[in-house]
């Protein structure tokens, strides 16, 4: 008798959201030495999970949920979660109608309408430090354009992102040293529903409060005939909120401060600003920030992995961005690589609804910024501390260009 | 060479529309109309062959 060839899954010490490292250290190198070393591996951390590091296994899971379920997504040490972040967390068909309400919103001939807007609410802010000559990144400038855009869209006071921006922290900058039963940030979700049900009453009770925006549209959504109940339009609220606020920020924040420290890079740019989509997508697979999550639906042999239903399932996107399956040379960054299947914004049905959104921000913010800061660069001695939160990040990133002679 | 488009795969990443958006035409939520199979145009060939390539959903493929 033959015995089938199990293939070893080792056990690690690996925590999906490990504490802050010092300044200047990155989670990027310990997630190559895993992905390098293990196809497959399970982790330790809590009642313990399976990674997936290679793209082709990442993108089936994501692919056919109704084996792998959303019910549970990240964090994967939360199995039987106390929230329901939708549309993030619903499987189809429930998923399919919210994409539906959803999809409009974000479409790519949407997007294309903001243009203009976008690109004169990323120029105020590069005009409002040009003459500083320094700046703080995040704050004055990947804190507050995408931001101030996507609250718009919701229709949200601009002059309360300060206070937005204090529970997306607890949320979504979430690690196991700050906060390591998830209560922190179960309660600010808390905090978010009930202020956005005030938000919802005062758009229903004052006709003067309601406008072009999602949140007003979102009043008369109906769900199979029936409009939403206030609790369960919140769970999308809250998703959209969380995602909205943090990810396109982030993203960019990982973008600047390649091409702060690659001056080759960013001279490229400088030269032949036509290069700018391709290297966003380049950047946006080497320093692919999020992390999906999900729950196997029931027990099932996958490429010779016995996964039993209840297990939970890891997949940092960066594995996939990095596989060499995805591109030759997949461990360098080159704006100049024939294009590839990027999965920086998953893929199947949970393909992330913001991505063209974000994309043409990505784009704009590069290019509106290297025609006014072509040489920036981060002054010496800044201390660059990394998050792992829900997903990757920097807490600050200093910069500092030399103006123009006259200025 | 002949495009072959599986439309129920489409999960509207739009990367084909960016690519050659007189070929490739979305709905308005940003997923794929056609379905089927499709002569390509004289001169469209390599750009509906980046499209193959870079489809992370395998939504698009081509035939003789």
């Amino acid at each position: 008798m033959s015995t089938i060839e199990r293939p070893v899954v080792p056990e690690i010490d690996f925590q999906c959201s490990p504490p802050r490292g010092a300044p200047g250290e990155s989670f990027f190198p310990r997630l190559d030495e895993l992905r390098e070393a293990h196809p497959v591996f399970r982790s330790t951390e809590a009642q313990g999970y399976w990674v997936f590091t290679r793209a082709k296994l990442i993108v089936e899971v994501m692919q056919n949920p109704e084996i792998f379920s959303s019910s549970a997504s990240v964090p994967p040490t939360q199995p039987n979660p106390a929230f329901t972040w939708i549309p993030l967390m619903l499987d189809p068909p429930e998923h399919t109608k919210w994409r539906r309400l959803l999809g409009g919103w974000f479409s790519p001939g949407r997007v294309a309408s903001l243009e203009g807007g976008l690109r004169e609410r990323c120029r105020s802010l590069i005009d409002a430090v040009a003459d500083k000559g320094q700046c703080d990144l995040i704050d004055d400038f990947a804190g507050v354009f995408p931001t101030s855009v996507f609250l718009q869209i919701l229709g949200l006071p601009p002059t309360e992102l300060r206070r937005y921006l204090v529970w997306e922290e607890a949320i979504l900058q979430w690690d196991v040293e700050i906060d390591p039963d998830f209560s922190k940030a179960t309660q600010a979700m808390l905090d978010v529903q009930n202020y956005f049900q005030g938000i919802i009453d005062l758009r229903r009770n004052d006709p003067s409060t309601r406008g072009d925006d999602l949140i007003t549209a979102s009043l008369e959504w109906e769900i199979d005939g029936e409009k939403i109940p206030d609790k369960v339009l919140k769970n999308c609220l809250l998703l959209l909120f969380m995602a909205g606020l943090d990810t396109v920020t982030m993203q960019i924040s990982f973008m600047f401060h390649h091409l702060a420290t690659h001056p080759a890079d960013r001279q490229k740019l400088v030269d032949d600003p036509t290069l700018i989509p391709r290297a966003v997508e380049e950047l946006l697979r080497f320093y692919s920030i999020t992390r999906a999550g999900r729950k196997v639906a029931k027990d099932v042999e996958f490429h010779g992995y016995s996964l039993k239903a209840g297990d939970m399932i890891y997949m940092p996107l960066v594995f996939a961005g990095r596989d060499e399956a995805t591109c030759p040379m997949s461990n360098q960054v080159d704006f100049e690589r024939e294009p590839f299947k990027n999965y920086a914004f998953g893929a199947g049905p949970h393909r992330c609804v913001g991505a063209h959104l974000a994309r043409r921000e990505l784009i704009i913010a590069i290019e509106e910024w290297l025609k006014t800061m072509p040489d920036f660069r981060i002054p010496d001695g800044a201390e660059i501390v990394q998050h792992a939160g829900q997903v990757y990040g920097l807490d600050s990133l200093p910069v500092q260009w030399d103006l123009p002679a006259g200025r | 060479m002949k495009l072959v488009v599986d439309q129920k795969r489409c999960q509207g990443h739009g990367i084909c529309l960016g690519i050659e958006p007189s070929v490739f035409v979305l709905n308005d939520d940003g997923y794929i109309t056609l379905d089927g199979t499709f002569d390509v145009a004289p001169g469209n060939d390599d750009k509906v062959l980046l499209a193959v390539r870079c489809c992370p959903e395998q939504a698009l493929d081509t035939v003789e």
